[in-house]
C-alpha cells in the first residue's frame, strides 16, 4: 500500500495495487514470470543488503512503458538515458517504500543499492537470478510480488522481491 | 511451431522438423551439437558450470556434464561423436552483483568450451559474453543456428558450409 501511494504521488496518477503475494517457485519457472521468456521488458534492479538480503526488481513490458513514463518525462519517446533514469527513480521510490514497510514490520533493516536499469528479455534477467539461487543450492526460490496497474489500464508494473530463503526463514522466526 | 527448452532441459532428435529454441539466455549457455551427416541434433540449456556430482539427475543443467550426456544421447540416434560440431550462445554478465557466485556467465562458457575440447568437439560458431540476453534457435528448415538479441539483427551462427567442411576433413 505504501509503495502504491508513493507511486501515485510521484506520477500524480492513480494506480490499482494488487495484494502482496508470497510464493516459492521452481528456478525453471522464474524466466516465465510474464508468460514468455522472450518478452522484452524495462527493468530496474537493486541488490538488497542489510538483514533482508536479496534482490528487488520493478519490471514492465516494454510496450507498456510509453503511457507510464511519458507524462513523467514529458516525452512519448521511451528510448534513451532519460527514460532509463526516470524508470530507475520510480523503482527507487516504489522499492524503498516497499522495503521500508517490510523492514518496519520485521523491525529490521534493508538497504537497496543504486538501480541498474535493463532493456532486455525477461528470461535473460530472471534466468540469471535463478542461476545464482541454484548455485547456492536452493531448489525453490521465494518471491514476494505485487503489481501496480494504471487506472486507465494502459500499463502495469510488477514489483518483485526475491529474498534469500535463509534470511526469510530467520525473519519469520524472529517475528 | 517451436520447442522451447527451459532451464536445465535438453532435447535430442534426428531430422527435426520443428524449430527448437532457448528463449532469454542471460548467464546461461545454450548449446547445440549437430552431426551434419545424419542430422542428429542435441540442444541443452546449461545453467551452471559444474555439477555437484558425477551423475547429477539433470546432466544438461551443467557445463561439465551436458556435453558427454548429449553425445551419448545423440549416439543412440546414430550420431558419430567424431562428426559432431558445436554452436553456443549466452554466458552474459547481466547484473553487477557484489559478493555472490562470481561471474556465472563467464564460468559457464569456460566450462562448456573445456568439455567440448575434452571430447574433441569443435566449435563452429558462438555468440557469448557481453551484458545482453540472447535467444538461441535451431532453424529446422534452414538447418542453422540463429541468435537473436534485443534491439539487434539476428545472427546465423553456423551456416551449412561450416558443417560440410567438417565432414570433408
Amino acid at each position: 500500500m505504501r509503495a502504491g501511494e508513493a507511486l501515485s504521488a510521484l506520477l500524480e496518477r492513480k494506480f490499482d495495487i494488487s495484494e502482496i503475494t508470497f510464493s516459492y517457485c521452481q528456478p525453471a519457472d522464474l524466466p516465465m514470470l510474464l508468460g514468455d521468456a522472450a518478452t522484452p521488458v524495462l527493468a530496474s534492479f537493486y541488490q538488497v543488503h542489510g538483514e533482508l538480503p536479496g534482490f528487488l526488481l520493478l519490471i514492465m513490458p516494454l510496450d507498456e512503458v510509453a503511457p507510464f513514463l511519458g507524462p513523467l518525462i514529458g516525452d512519448d519517446s521511451i528510448e534513451g538515458a532519460m527514460a532509463d533514469s526516470a524508470f530507475g527513480e520510480v523503482g527507487n521510490v516504489v522499492g524503498s517504500a516497499f522495503l521500508n514497510y517490510i523492514a518496519d514490520y520485521y523491525r529490521t533493516s534493508a538497504a537497496p543499492t543504486p538501480p541498474q536499469v535493463f532493456r532486455d528479455m525477461i528470461g535473460a534477467l530472471m534466468g540469471s537470478l535463478a542461476a545464482i539461487f541454484v548455485a547456492e543450492g536452493e531448489k525453490e526460490i521465494p518471491t514476494v510480488r505485487t503489481s501496480f496497474t494504471q487506472e486507465t489500464g494502459a500499463s502495469s508494473a510488477l514489483l518483485l522481491w526475491i529474498p534469500y530463503a535463509l534470511s526469510l526463514s530467520e525473519l519469520r522466526k524472529s517475528r | 511451431m517451436s520447442l522451447a527448452i527451459g532451464l536445465g532441459q535438453y532435447a535430442v532428435g534426428r531430422n527435426v522438423e520443428e524449430d527448437w529454441a532457448i528463449y532469454g539466455l542471460g548467464s546461461c549457455v545454450g548449446l547445440i551439437l549437430c552431426d551434419p551427416l545424419t542430422w542428429v541434433l542435441g540442444m541443452a540449456h546449461i545453467v551452471l558450470p559444474t555439477s555437484p556430482s558425477a551423475s547429477p539427475p539433470e546432466p544438461a543443467r551443467y557445463g561439465d556434464t551436458a556435453v558427454p550426456f548429449l553425445l551419448e544421447e545423440m549416439g543412440k540416434l546414430g550420431a558419430a561423436p567424431s562428426r559432431v560440431t558445436a554452436q553456443m550462445a549466452g554466458g552474459a554478465r547481466m547484473f553487477e552483483i557484489s559478493g555472490i557466485s562470481g561471474d556465472i556467465g563467464r564460468r559457464n562458457v569456460e566450462a562448456v568450451r573445456e568439455s567440448l575440447a575434452r571430447h574433441g568437439v569443435p566449435v563452429t560458431g558462438e555468440c557469448v559474453g557481453g551484458t545482453s540476453g540472447r535467444t538461441l534457435r535451431w532453424n529446422a528448415k534452414e538447418r542453422v543456428a540463429v541468435v537473436s538479441q534485443f534491439g539487434s539483427p539476428d545472427v546465423v551462427l553456423a551456416p551449412d558450409r561450416c558443417l560440410v567442411r567438417k565432414v570433408r576433413q
